[in-house]
């Protein structure tokens, strides 16, 4: 038999029997868009909090004390003595606070710090500015918003000027964020900053949560990661009295975890897949039963056994290669649909596109295999007085 | 053309190898027109099956052409049946999702001829038997003359050396089933086909130049 009569008698089954041909690919075809749209879904999460933690600043390392070690302002001025490579060195004291503007109130984190934060974190301001110099006096301190708090208080905006009450501080409100979009996480939209001194006086400390330090490169950072880790070592006699953590840690960690999801997400579609498969070898053992007879003319015609499995095996596999275009497509539209309508980030893997239609083609093969090779073993005698 | 030298066949029933050919011992000439007849249950489909090489002989040897058939590899078997054996049978057993003419192509389209000339040699066999214009119906549109035709023609349409008939016109009224032995008689007098014709009908078998009967697995009488 000719490939081109092979394929064409695949064809014509498959359109012969339309309904039951989608309703067989419908399991492969969500499985194949299932894999695609979550893995899509996974990809761009990644992405976005890579970028959220890269928007955190570039080439940063986090100081902070661990198991009750003191840690004051000294500590900053410890590590800018200590590390040549230190280009800023910003100082940090976070608490919670509820955040209240006229009758609305909302709870933010409260970052108590320098200037040069936003400096180091290369923020976008949405208006506003950070707070002047000099202006972390106790009698009218500024306060800087994140874009979610900001958002919350206030939805029309005009903040600035207006005044909000923190820590039982009246506070005049310097300048707002622009958004950065939440990470994994807590992300500056949620954050408040106002002047170090202030918050340690507002909360009778002179401790600071965490020195964040920023380099030139990444190179650097792990150089002054290393150099601080030893230091502190050596100065404390543990190295867990003060933890140095650099960024590229940070979003090596991240990532990790995203991808574990991400794989996790993947992984769970492809089962589904993998059980739309059965939908073929069902419909297809119940195509050789229904054609039986045929299959017995077939063979007392001239047809071989391998003619009989190549025509239901093809058939099975047009199924799925059908099934796994049609579910690509879907899945790579509903991505984009997605992007668009939820403003989620999806990132479509070729990686995962080729594995879902890989596997799905792969599946029209092994579920039709046991089917078209009961066909073929079909005694012809019986198969042509079967009564179907 | 056809030889059968000491063909038994048994079938496994309730446990137990039941025989239904005894030691059949039959030459059939080519271009031969050979009416079988025998009671039900004597064994003539049985005999038919294996020489249409859809069964094979339990024992003894099954000579087509000086070949051998139950040395054959199923391939090999499986062009005889495809080349040398034009096969019809009481049932027509047409492929119903196919049409005459699709129907008729079948064995061209094992043989691997090309879709063209499949059609073309489909066509003529389908005309000269007087069904050109039913060509594009499936079997459901055609009456049991009709189908029965059809079937002739797609047992003719690969030129094979050897028709067998399994009853063929025992699904068929006598009128219809005249025309059909008419077609039979007027096949093997253009074609010179050696042919073999189950038929419990007496008519039929007249008009056959010889006539075999079988009775319980044996070649019972030659009657010429
Ligand atoms: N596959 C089989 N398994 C068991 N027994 C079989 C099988 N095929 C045929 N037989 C038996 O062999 C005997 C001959 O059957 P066969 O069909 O050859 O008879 P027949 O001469 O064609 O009869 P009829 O004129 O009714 O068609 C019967 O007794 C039948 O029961
Ligand atoms: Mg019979």
């Amino acid at each position: 038999m000719r490939w081109s009569d092979a394929l064409r008698m695949a064809a014509t089954s498959l359109a012969r029997h339309k309904f039951r041909t989608v309703l067989t690919m419908l399991g492969l075809i969500m499985g194949v868009a299932a894999v695609i749209l979550l893995s899509a879904i996974g990809n761009g999460t990644e992405l976005q909090v890579t970028r959220s933690i890269e928007t955190l600043g570039s080439n940063l390392i986090f100081v902070s004390p661990a198991g009750g070690t003191p840690f004051s302002l000294e500590q900053a001025a410890y590590v800018q003595r200590a590390t040549p490579m230190a280009r800023q060195v910003v100082p940090v004291l976070t608490t919670h606070s509820q955040v209240v503007f006229q009758a609305t109130s909302v709870t933010a984190s409260a970052v108590g710090t320098m200037g040069s934060w936003f400096a180091l974190h290369h923020v976008r301001w949405s208006s506003g500015s950070a707070w002047a110099a000099g202006a972390n006096r106790l009698t009218l301190p500024q306060v800087v918003l994140g874009a979610a708090v900001a958002q919350e208080l206030a939805p029309h905006g005009g903040l600035v000027g207006h005044h909000v009450t923190l820590l039982g501080q009246r506070f005049a409100v310097a300048g707002v964020l622009a958004p950065v979009g939440q990470g994994l996480g807590s992300s500056q939209d949620s954050d408040v900053f106002l002047p170090l001194s202030v918050a340690q006086s507002l909360l009778s400390t002179n401790q600071i949560s965490q020195v964040i330090v920023g380099t030139a490169s990444p190179t650097e950072a792990s150089l002054a990661t290393n150099l601080l880790t030893r230091l502190y070592a050596k100065r404390y006699g543990t190295s867990s009295a003060v933890q140095v953590g650099s960024e590229d840690q940070l979003l090596a960690a991240v990532s990790h975890t995203q991808q574990t999801f991400t794989d996790m997400l993947s992984g769970t579609a492809l089962i589904a897949l993998l059980v739309g498969g059965i939908g073929i070898m069902n419909i297809m053992l119940v195509s050789v039963r229904e054609r039986t007879r045929e299959i017995g003319v077939r063979t007392a015609v001239g047809a071989h056994a391998d003619d009989v499995v190549l025509q239901f095996l093809l058939e099975a596999i047009a199924t799925s290669v059908l099934g796994g275009l049609v579910g690509m497509a879907l899945g790579v539209a509903g991505a984009g649909l997605l992007a668009r309508l939820l403003k989620v980030p999806v990132v479509v893997g070729a990686a995962a596109v080729f594995l879902a239609f890989g596997v799905a083609t792969l599946e029209g093969l092994v579920f039709g295999l046991y089917p078209s090779i009961a066909a073929s073993r079909l005694d012809p005698i019986q198969a042509l007085h079967y009564d179907g | 053309m056809i030889r059968l030298a000491g063909v038994s066949k048994s079938f496994p029933t309730g446990g137990r190898l039941v025989p239904v050919l005894h030691e059949i011992q039959l030459e059939i000439g080519p271009g031969e027109m050979v009416a079988l007849v025998g009671s039900s249950g004597s064994g003539k489909t049985t005999l038919m099956n294996i020489l249409g090489g859809l069964d094979r002989p339990t024992s003894g040897q099954y000579f087509l052409d000086h070949q051998e058939i139950g040395r054959l590899d199923t391939r090999a078997l499986a062009r005889v049946r495809n080349v040398y054996i034009g096969f019809v049978f009481q049932s027509f057993n047409l492929v119903p999702t196919l049409t005459a003419l699709e129907n008729v192509e079948l064995p061209l389209v094992y043989r691997g001829v090309a879709p063209a000339e499949r059609r073309r040699r489909s066509t003529e066999v389908l005309e000269r038997i007087g069904l050109g214009a039913h060509q594009r119906l499936k079997p459901f549109q055609l009456s049991g003359g009709q189908q029965q035709r059809v079937a002739i023609c797609r047992a003719l349409v690969g030129n094979p050396r050897v028709l067998l008939a399994d009853e063929p016109t025992g699904n068929l009224d006598s009128g219809t089933s005249a025309e059909v032995l008419d077609l039979f008689q007027a096949i093997h007098q253009s074609g010179g086909h050696t042919m073999v014709l189950v038929t419990h009908d007496r008519a039929v078998a007249r008009a056959c130049q010889r006539t075999v009967e079988i009775a319980d697995g044996h070649i019972a009488q030659e009657v010429l």
